[in-house]
C-alpha cells in the first residue's frame, strides 16, 4: 500500500507541476469567468444561466484533463524510461498502475475543488448571497491562478518548492498558508452551494474518474493519440448512452421482399449500436443540471446507485487494464 | 561452493513487431508471415547462458544490438522472455523477494526531473518500503557517495548528463542491494566520473556484493572486472576469467636476444630478420607452437637469451575477432542459403 502510495503523490507532483495541466486549469477559470459575465448580462436568468452552464464547462473541462493526463500517465513512464527504474522494484505491475490512477484521481479532486470553488464564488457575487465571501473565494482564486501562472512562466522567484532557489522554510509557510486559507473558504463554500451544486459536482468527479480509468485502459497497450481517440469516443458514446441504447432504425419505405432484407440489416445495425452502448459507460446518469437549474435536490439514493454504479466500471476497468499491464514488454 | 546469484540457462527472446504483429494474442501469428509493416519476427536473444557467483565483478560485453540490453531487461523483469529460464539470487525471474535485493541502473537513463535529489531518493526508498529514517540516512549518505551533495536544491532536469548517470548510481543502491546490474554506468562520465564508478563498484565488492554490468568501455571491464562475457548476435559466445580467455588466446611469444650476428641464422631452417633491432637486441615475434625451436637455434647461434615473453591478445581484439567471426559465419550461411 505505501509504494502505490508513492506512485500516487509523485503522480500528482508531476502533474501540478507540469505547465500543460496550469495552462488547462487557467483556461478553465478564464472561461467560467467569461461565463459568470455573460450570464450577469441577461435579463433575470443571470443565476440560472450561470449555473446551466457553469457546471457544463465544469465537467467537460474536467473531463478533457482527465482524457489529456490519463492517457500519457501510462505512456510518458514508458516513453521517457522512467518505469525502467520503477518496475525492478519489489511492487507489482498492478500496483504501479493503481497508483498512477489514485495519483491522478487526487489532482482531479484538486481541480475540482478549486473549479467548485471558482463557481461558487461567482455564484456568491451573482446571487448577492455572500458577495464579500464570493470576492474573498475569488481572492483565493487569484492566488491559486498566481501559483500556476508562475508554473507556466517557469519564474524562480516565485515557487521554490518547484523549482529549488529559495529556502524550504519560506515554501513551507507560503503553501500551508494557502491551504489553510483555502481550506476555510472551501468549507463556506460548501455552506454556501446550494446542496444540488454540491451535489452535481460530486457526480462529475464520479464521471471523470470512469472515463480517467477508461483512458488508462487504453493506454495500458496503445499510443497516447489513439488512447485520447478511444476514450473521446467512449465519452461521446456514453453521454449519448440513453439514446443509443434505444437507438432504432427508420424502417425503409419499400415493400415485399426488399423490406425482409432490410429489415434483417437494420437489426444488425441496432443491436451493433445496443451492444456498444451497453459496454461503453452510461455517463447520461452524471448530468444533474435540470436538477441544479430547478433547484431541486438530488434523492441520495440516485446519488448512491450512480456512484456505485460509476465505481463497479472503474473497477473491472482497472483489472482489465492491470492485466493488459502485466503482460506488457517495456522495449 | 554458494549457489550462483544469476544462473541463465537458454534464455530466448523474439519479438513481434509491426502494426499487426504487436496486437496481444494474434499478434505472434501475423508476425510469422514476415511482412514488413504488417508483421514481423525478430530474434534479439537467441539463448543466452551464464552464471555469476556471489562476491564476483561480471563484466557483460557486446557490439550494439548484440542482445545486451534486452538480456538485462528480462532479468529485471521488465521483458518476458519467449523461452529459457533464470534465476536472480536463487530466485525464479519476478520474484519481488529476490527484487528487494537487487539494484538496476538502466541505460541512459531519465528520472522524474521535477524531483530534488533527496525527494528522488525518498521515492525510491518507498517502493522498497524503507522507513523515513532509513530513507532520509540513506539518501543523504548516497547523495554524497556519488558526488552530488552541492547539488541538494536543485531539481533533476537542471542537471548534467554525468550528474544524472550518478543518481541513477544512487537509485540503484538505496536499498543496499545483494546484486547491483548496471546497464553501461560509465556512459556519459567523464575521466574523473568513471574512476568514480569503478571506485563505488570495488567498494561494493569489498562489502561482499556482487556487480553485474554492461560496458563498451574494454579499458575499464579489463580495469575491474573479475569475469566476463562476451555477446554477439543474440548469444554468448565466449565466457571466462579475463586471464583465461586472454592467456587462451595468446598471440605470439617475443624472443629477445643479445649478441647475435646479423648472419647468425642465414641457411638454417629458421632463417627470418629480426622484428625489431634495438642497439645490440634483437627481438624475434614467433608463434607459439615454434618457441622451443627458435629459442634453440638462436642459443646455437650464439645469441644470449634476454627474455622469453608470451604476448596475450589484448581484450579489444579478443572483443573484435570474437564479433568478426560470428558476423563472418552469418555471411557465409545468407551466402549459402541464397
Amino acid at each position: 500500500m505505501s509504494q502505490m502510495l508513492a506512485i500516487a503523490l509523485n503522480t500528482f507532483r508531476e502533474a501540478i507541476r507540469n505547465r500543460l495541466f496550469a495552462a488547462m486549469v487557467l483556461f478553465a477559470i478564464g472561461m467560467l469567468v467569461v461565463v459568470a459575465a455573460f450570464s450577469s448580462a441577461s435579463l433575470n436568468e443571470e443565476v440560472r444561466l450561470m449555473k446551466d452552464m457553469g457546471l457544463f464547462l465544469t465537467s467537460t473541462f474536467s473531463v478533457l484533463i482527465s482524457i489529456f493526463v490519463g492517457v500519457n500517465l501510462v505512456y510518458k513512464e514508458i516513453e521517457r524510461k522512467t518505469i525502467y527504474t520503477v518496475a525492478p522494484k519489489p511492487i507489482f505491475r498492478a500496483q504501479f498502475l493503481f497508483g498512477k490512477y489514485l495519483g491522478l484521481s487526487l489532482t482531479l479532486a484538486v481541480l475540482l475543488v478549486i473549479l467548485g470553488s471558482a463557481l461558487a464564488g461567482l455564484y456568491a457575487v451573482a446571487t448577492d448571497a455572500g458577495s464579500l465571501l464570493g470576492w474573498l473565494i475569488l481572492l483565493w482564486l487569484g492566488w491559486v491562478v498566481l501559483d500556476f501562472a508562475v508554473v507556466i512562466i517557469g519564474s524562480r522567484r516565485l515557487t521554490p518548492g518547484s523549482r529549488g532557489e529559495l529556502p524550504i522554510a519560506f515554501d513551507t509557510i507560503r503553501r500551508g498558508l494557502a491551504f489553510i486559507f483555502g481550506g476555510l473558504l472551501v468549507a463556506y463554500t460548501v455552506m454556501l452551494l446550494p446542496s444540488s451544486m454540491l451535489q452535481a459536482l460530486l457526480l462529475i468527479y464520479v464521471e471523470t474518474q470512469i472515463v480517467t480509468a477508461v483512458a488508462l485502459l487504453f493506454s495500458s497497450f496503445s499510443s497516447p493519440m489513439l488512447s485520447g481517440l478511444l476514450t473521446f469516443g467512449v465519452f461521446v458514446i456514453g453521454r449519448f448512452s440513453d439514446r443509443l441504447s434505444t437507438f432504432k432504425l427508420e424502417p425503409a419505405k419499400t415493400i415485399g421482399d426488399a423490406v425482409a432484407v432490410a429489415d434483417d440489416s437494420m437489426q444488425g445495425v441496432e443491436s451493433i449500436v445496443h451492444f456498444v452502448a451497453d459496454i461503453c459507460p452510461d455517463l447520461t446518469i452524471y448530468n444533474t443540471t435540470p436538477y441544479v437549474v430547478y433547484e431541486q435536490s438530488i434523492p441520495w439514493a440516485y446519488m448512491g446507485q450512480s456512484t456505485v454504479y460509476g465505481l463497479s466500471y472503474i473497477a473491472v476497468t482497472l483489472a482489465l487494464a492491470a492485466i493488459m499491464f502485466s503482460r506488457r514488454d517495456f522495449v | 561452493m554458494s549457489a550462483p546469484v544469476l544462473d541463465v540457462s537458454g534464455l530466448v527472446k523474439t519479438f513481434d513487431l509491426g502494426f499487426l504483429g504487436g496486437l496481444p494474442v494474434v499478434g505472434p501469428w501475423f508476425s510469422r508471415m514476415q511482412i514488413k509493416g504488417i508483421g514481423q519476427r525478430v530474434e534479439a536473444v537467441r539463448g543466452v547462458s551464464l552464471t555469476v557467483e556471489p562476491g564476483e565483478i561480471f563484466g557483460f560485453l557486446g557490439p550494439n544490438g548484440a542482445g545486451k540490453t534486452t538480456t538485462l531487461k528480462m532479468l529485471m523483469g521488465l521483458i518476458r522472455p519467449t523461452s529459457g529460464k533464470a534465476t536472480v539470487l536463487g530466485r525464479p525471474l519476478g520474484d519481488r523477494q529476490a527484487r528487494a535485493r537487487l539494484g538496476f541502473l538502466p541505460e541512459h537513463p531519465y528520472f522524474y526531473d521535477y524531483l530534488k535529489p533527496l525527494e528522488f531518493l525518498d521515492f525510491y526508498g518507498r517502493l522498497f518500503s524503507l522507513s523515513a529514517r532509513e530513507r532520509r540516512s540513506r539518501a543523504e549518505e548516497l547523495v554524497d557517495r556519488v558526488g552530488l551533495g552541492y547539488a541538494i536544491n536543485r531539481p533533476l532536469r537542471k542537471f548534467s548528463k554525468g550528474m544524472i548517470q550518478r543518481m541513477g548510481i544512487a537509485q540503484a543502491l538505496i536499498n543496499d542491494p545483494d546484486l547491483v546490474v548496471l546497464d553501461e554506468p560509465m556512459s556519459g562520465l567523464d575521466p574523473m566520473g568513471r574512476k568514480d564508478v569503478r571506485d563505488i563498484i570495488f567498494e561494493l565488492k569489498a562489502r561482499g556484493k556482487t556487480v553485474f554490468f554492461s560496458s563498451h568501455i574494454l579499458q575499464d571491464v579489463e580495469a575491474i572486472c573479475d569475469r566476463i562475457s562476451i555477446m554477439v548476435s543474440g548469444k554468448v559466445r565466449a565466457v571466462g576469467t579475463l586471464d583465461t580467455l586472454l592467456n587462451d588466446s595468446v598471440e605470439h611469444v617475443e624472443i629477445t636476444v643479445t649478441d647475435l650476428a646479423d648472419d647468425a641464422l642465414q641457411g638454417t631452417a629458421l632463417d627470418r630478420a629480426p622484428t625489431r633491432i634495438s642497439t645490440d637486441r634483437k627481438t624475434f615475434d614467433v608463434p607459439p607452437e615454434a618457441v622451443d625451436g627458435m629459442t634453440r637455434a638462436l642459443l646455437d647461434a650464439g645469441g644470449q637469451l634476454v627474455s622469453v615473453t608470451r604476448v596475450r591478445r589484448s581484450l579489444e581484439a579478443l572483443f573484435v575477432d570474437t564479433a568478426r567471426q560470428v558476423e563472418n559465419a552469418h555471411s557465409e550461411t545468407a551466402e549459402a542459403s541464397t
